[in-house]
């Protein structure tokens, strides 16, 4: 992938013609400056709007999070206290939104602002922290598979693809049954189900990488095993790992739903969107009250979207030679073969396609380009 | 490639096992007595002792597997401990539903994908490309169950409110009662699940369509004076099956017993319905079941494609 790049040093030398602004082009000079690969990054995740405008609503969010106690002390409603008498209609039905309750009440006369505020700790803790933990177990698990290969490789890669085939909804819920419904648990099962992918992508790329030029003579200078991996290895592999972990958020986030959803996660009354979403599911509640199902809906689909776009984002700043870019120039230069990956996987796969080559030998290569959703 | 073939059935068959041992051993360590669950709260010693015996939960903890082991080869997955129902004859009875769900959605979401994508691989960068991007970066977003919700209070409650019933709420009329019957009733869960999985769909075929376009071959297509549709559809769309197949078999596989959310959504009696009501009643040689039963989809559709691979692929020929 970026064979050159990060490879010992953290920057990198962006010449003016891919950053320059217009007060260079107008005096007419070519001002050469040099950009840590964080900054000619961030320059082009910049340029991207539908990326800027899904991190402006995830930092928002975060916010909200935060700020959860504030919204519930400027509300005045508690996020699991019951307000029956302003909360309900004499009918006992939840009142819809108001001054009072800015996204209407529940079926027991919660707040469902405060709720939601309350909800998007939970969302944010577990989507962020399980993708973080699969992350780093997917790296583990990838690079001593990748680097060492043999026997190690043949255990790992097994282990992975059981990971990987077991049914993990009904797997989840087993798990969920036998040690019983709580957050920690919700989140054992999200790691657990959520690091296969990255895993082998890793597994797939550290194959290509130790057998670069650089690893070779890493060696012969003496290196360690350890200090190839730490030096050489894991900051090509940062790219990878950045992006993978901010596209697992969402899907994190959607399987602890799904969980909450059917009364196997957070359990209740820790408001989590999931939960939420159940208890408007529930004797189809949401049809007389739909702002149950529209609100915390809303907000789940917002956040996924938004993290997804981010994701997307990322992996087009970080890896400037694939996705949006190339379809810029494919506009001019019809019948250049398409660089183009829209599916990661499927992108980071065929990145190596030497290793590919290889794997396809063993006829293995087929169920590597598949693409596991979670919480369907 | 039979040798292949083999090998990758003997690592299906050992996937299975490590999923047996792993559920079993799950069950084995969990607190709780299933016996008492059985007999009662109020059940004497005796009692207790003789359900335990009879249910063979006395054995050591490797008989018991592999009595259960040889069971789960003759198709005999023990007894409901809720309703005295063999489990196999429960499952059975619940697939159908499943069957329909995930055969019906299927069929729907490869013809909304699919062509989605190819117009969008033949126009890049156009408003057509665009718009089909969004809608398919929204979708991939959205949760199912909150997808679901929303299609269920837009095309059931909206018309039923206004006196007209577009869409039935949910339930399963059997195929029995009539085709049109079962199509009406499962609109709306097909719908669901086909925008769900459409939209990745729609990535993929994108991605691989725009892949092949750039090669040679099409170019050589192109130049011999064939129609644009017949260098797209029989030249362009046969390179993408490999990767389409293989998504396609995962997805089959692990709807088939992951389209839980779904089906609770909507109400309908499947398997993925009866893996919910035996965890919330511990009922667990029909959550083993189901766990098995799932495993066993996964596997089989993965070694279905593999299978394919050899057809559609002439390089693996060998």
């Amino acid at each position: 992938m970026n064979d050159m790049a990060v490879h010992d040093s953290e920057t990198a030398v962006a010449a003016s013609h891919t950053d320059s602004n217009t007060d260079d082009r107008q005096s007419g000079k070519r001002r050469i400056e040099q950009l840590s690969t964080g900054r000619a990054v961030w320059r082009r995740l910049q340029r991207n709007k539908a990326s800027m405008i899904a991190l402006t609503f995830i930092v928002l969010l975060v916010l909200i999070a935060i700020c959860a106690p504030v919204i519930a002390t400027i509300t005045g409603h508690g996020p699991t206290q019951q307000y029956r008498n302003s909360g309900l209609t004499d009918n006992g039905l939840p009142v819809g939104p108001n001054a009072v309750f800015w996204f209407g009440a529940d079926q027991l006369g919660r707040d469902e602002l405060v709720c939601i505020a309350y909800g998007a700790r939970v969302s944010l803790l577990v989507g962020v922290v399980a993708s973080i933990c699969g992350s780093l177990i997917a790296v583990i698990v990838g690079v001593t598979a990748g680097y060492f290969g043999g026997l190690i490789d043949d255990v790992l890669s097994r282990i992975t693809d059981f990971v990987m085939t077991m049914p993990f909804l009904l797997c989840a819920l087993a798990l969920v049954s036998v040690f019983g419904a709580s957050i920690q648990m919700c989140m054992f099962v999200v790691v657990f189900f959520s690091w296969a992918v990255t895993g082998r992508v890793i597994r797939a790329q550290v194959q290509v990488l130790k057998k670069k030029e650089f690893v070779e003579a890493a060696r012969s200078l003496g290196a360690s095993d350890s200090s190839i991996i730490i030096k050489d290895i894991l900051p090509n592999l940062s790219e990878t790992i950045i992006v993978y972990t901010t596209q697992g958020i969402p899907s994190c986030i959607v399987f602890e739903a799904s969980l909450s959803f059917l009364g196997m996660g957070v359990v209740p009354p820790t408001p989590s969107w999931g939960g939420m979403l159940s208890e408007a599911a529930n004797n189809s509640m949401y049809m007389v009250a739909p702002w149950m199902v529209f609100f915390p809906g809303l907000f789940l689909l917002m956040t996924t979207l938004s993290f997804n776009i981010l994701g997307d984002g990322l992996r087009d700043a970080l890896d400037p030679k694939s996705g949006r870019r190339i379809l810029r120039k494919r506009r001019k230069k019809k019948g250049v073969r398409a660089l183009a990956s829209v599916v990661p996987v499927v992108a980071q796969i065929s990145a190596s396609s030497d290793d590919l080559a290889a794997l396809q030998e063993q006829g293995m290569a087929v169920s590597d380009q598949t693409i596991q959703k979670k919480g369907r | 490639m039979i040798k292949n073939i083999v090998k990758r059935f003997v690592s299906a068959v050992i996937i299975l096992l490590a999923l047996s041992i792993f559920v079993f051993a799950l069950f084995y360590i969990a607190p709780g007595n299933p016996a008492r669950l059985i007999a009662g709260e109020k059940a004497s010693q005796t009692v207790l002792d003789q359900v335990t015996h009879n249910l063979g939960l006395d054995k050591p903890l490797w008989q018991q597997y592999l009595l259960f082991v040889s069971h789960a080869l003759s198709g005999n997955f023990g007894i409901s401990y809720r309703n005295q129902m063999p489990v196999a004859g429960l499952i059975a009875s619940r697939l159908p539903v499943t069957f329909s769900l995930v055969g019906g959605a299927v069929v729907l979401w490869l013809l909304i994908g699919i062509p989605l994508g190819v117009v969008s691989a033949t126009h890049p960068g156009t408003w057509k490309d665009r718009l089909a991007q969004i809608l398919s970066q929204l979708f991939i977003s959205f949760p199912s169950f909150v997808l679901g919700m929303f299609l269920l209070y837009l095309l059931y409650f909206l018309p039923k409110r206004h006196k007209f019933t577009l869409f039935p709420p949910g339930g399963y009329s059997q195929l029995a009662n009539g085709f049109a019957q079962w199509a009406w009733h499962m609109t709306l869960p097909w719908l669901t699940l086909a925008l769900l999985m459409a939209a990745l769909y729609q990535r993929l075929t994108r991605a691989e369509m725009m892949d092949v376009l750039g090669e040679d071959y099409i170019r050589t297509a192109r130049a011999k004076g064939l129609p644009e549709h017949t260098v797209i559809y029989k030249h362009g769309l046969r390179s993408t099956l490999t990767v389409l197949t293989t998504q396609l078999g995962a997805d089959i596989g692990s709807l088939l017993s992951g389209s839980i959310i779904i089906e609770q959504v909507f109400g309908l009696q499947g398997v993925g319905s009866l893996a919910v009501t035996s965890v919330n009643t511990q009922d667990r040689p029909v959550i083993i079941g189901v766990v098995l039963l799932g495993g066993f989809f996964i596997v089989m559709m993965n070694l279905l494609v593999d299978v394919l691979h050899v057809a559609l692929e002439p390089t693996l020929r060998k």
